[in-house]
């Protein structure tokens, strides 16, 4: 099952937390409703990435992993450059610089 | 939402997600929540809310559908009745539609289904005399919802005085007042009712608790308006006839029984504003 974007959010929160966080710390952090942070967190739990005492969440092992995960793809998306070597890379272009674009036909 | 997301304090949350745990029906209306609890100005009278909150009975389509089929159960296993002599009629008075012919139309299919395909539906009180004329002496009345039963007497001692034979009659509701069946039952008339309820403070509550309770909801009656053109709220006050019912039928199912506490569906605030009321009552002019 994929996560939302609310769901995804809560468990980098969470995975960043060393002893978890309030229910109500994550309901002041977001632009969200009660019933969207309900929900959310009826499906962090039935996915066993999350785990909550009575107030609390706290990430799961299977949530860190998770989140670990996510993580690296997030970062790889993050900047596709990020991976190419430095003797590939041209020199940069200053504004109003004139170059010569290359046409691919 | 985000106008009231600021009043929402660390309780408040907590009491609405133990809500949405026991009630799922309340995350489909979580702005008229949030706006009674926001109505609330004492935590008590936001306990009194949550408390009730949580012992309501909002039938969906299954449970409906369940209660439909232990309805036909009773009627065609163990009312003692048949079929050729049955008649199944709303206890509808006026002209006016109204849940007992809802329930009726309803009924006629767990009916079919369980082996009853020619029993005779009656949409009307005054047809069951024409009936029981042609033979049609086992009469049941079907409604959804019983309060008080005071509706139910007057039909009963109506229909001795028009049906001048012999007749048998049997009662059969969706959801009641235990209080409202005990007293046909005292008439010595037998009903069939699925879900029984019993008075939402007076019976749940004792002692210092139900002082407070009662209090904490008058409290908050009085911050609904007073009058509505020529409805009074003090009719209504706990219910008609103080029936306290924590109940309804989901969606266009039912309309919401009179009985139940204003709170929960009195159209407009004490200056006459409308509410975002979490259950609707269907009352002509009243709005």
């Amino acid at each position: 099952m994929r996560l939302n974007n609310l769901q995804k959010l809560m468990l980098n929160d969470l995975f960043k937390s060393t002893e978890g966080l309030y229910i109500y710390t994550l309901y002041n952090r977001y632009n969200s409703s009660p019933k969207e942070l309900f929900l959310a967190i009826e499906v962090l739990t039935k996915m066993s990435l999350v785990k909550s005492d009575d107030e609390r969440l706290t990430i799961t092992t299977s949530g860190i992993e998770y989140a670990i995960k996510t993580y690296e793809v997030i970062k790889a998306k993050s900047n596709k450059l990020d991976g190419i070597q430095e003797k590939f890379s041209g020199p940069k272009i200053e504004i109003n610089q004139f170059y010569i674009p290359k046409i691919i036909n | 939402m985000n106008k009231l997301k600021k009043y929402i304090k660390k309780d408040d949350l907590k009491n609405v997600f133990s809500l949405y745990s026991k009630q799922p029906w309340l995350l489909e209306k979580e702005d008229s929540l949030l706006e009674l609890l926001m109505l609330c100005e004492t935590p008590e009278h936001k306990n009194l809310v949550i408390n009730l909150l949580g012992e309501f009975h909002f039938l969906d389509n299954k449970v409906l559908s369940n209660f439909l089929n232990l309805i036909a159960d009773y009627i065609i296993s163990d009312s003692g009745f048949s079929e050729d002599t049955t008649q199944i009629a709303a206890i509808t008075y006026d002209d006016e539609a109204d849940s007992s012919q809802k329930i009726l139309d309803y009924i006629k299919m767990p009916l079919y289904k369980q082996g009853w395909p020619n029993f005779k539906p009656v949409n009307h009180y005054s047809s069951t005399i024409k009936n029981h004329k042609k033979g049609r002496h086992q009469i049941i009345f079907i409604d959804e919802f019983i309060g008080s039963g005071q509706t139910i007497i007057g039909r009963v001692k109506q229909l001795k005085n028009d049906i001048k034979g012999k007749f048998d009659l049997k009662f059969c509701f969706i959801a009641g007042m235990e209080y409202g069946i005990q007293k046909i039952e005292d008439l010595g008339y037998e009903v069939y009712c699925p879900l029984r309820l019993t008075r939402g403070i007076t019976e749940k509550f004792k002692e210092k608790e139900l002082e407070n309770a009662l209090s904490n909801m008058k409290q908050l009656e009085e911050k609904l308006a007073q009058n509505i053109d020529d409805f009074d709220l003090e009719k209504y006050s706990f219910g008609y006839n103080q029936a306290e019912a924590l109940y309804s039928l989901e969606g266009c199912n039912g309309n919401t029984p009179n009985s139940v506490f204003p709170l929960f569906w009195w159209p407009r605030l004490l200056n006459q504003t409308s509410r975002n009321t979490l259950i609707t009552r269907f009352e002509r002019g009243l709005k």
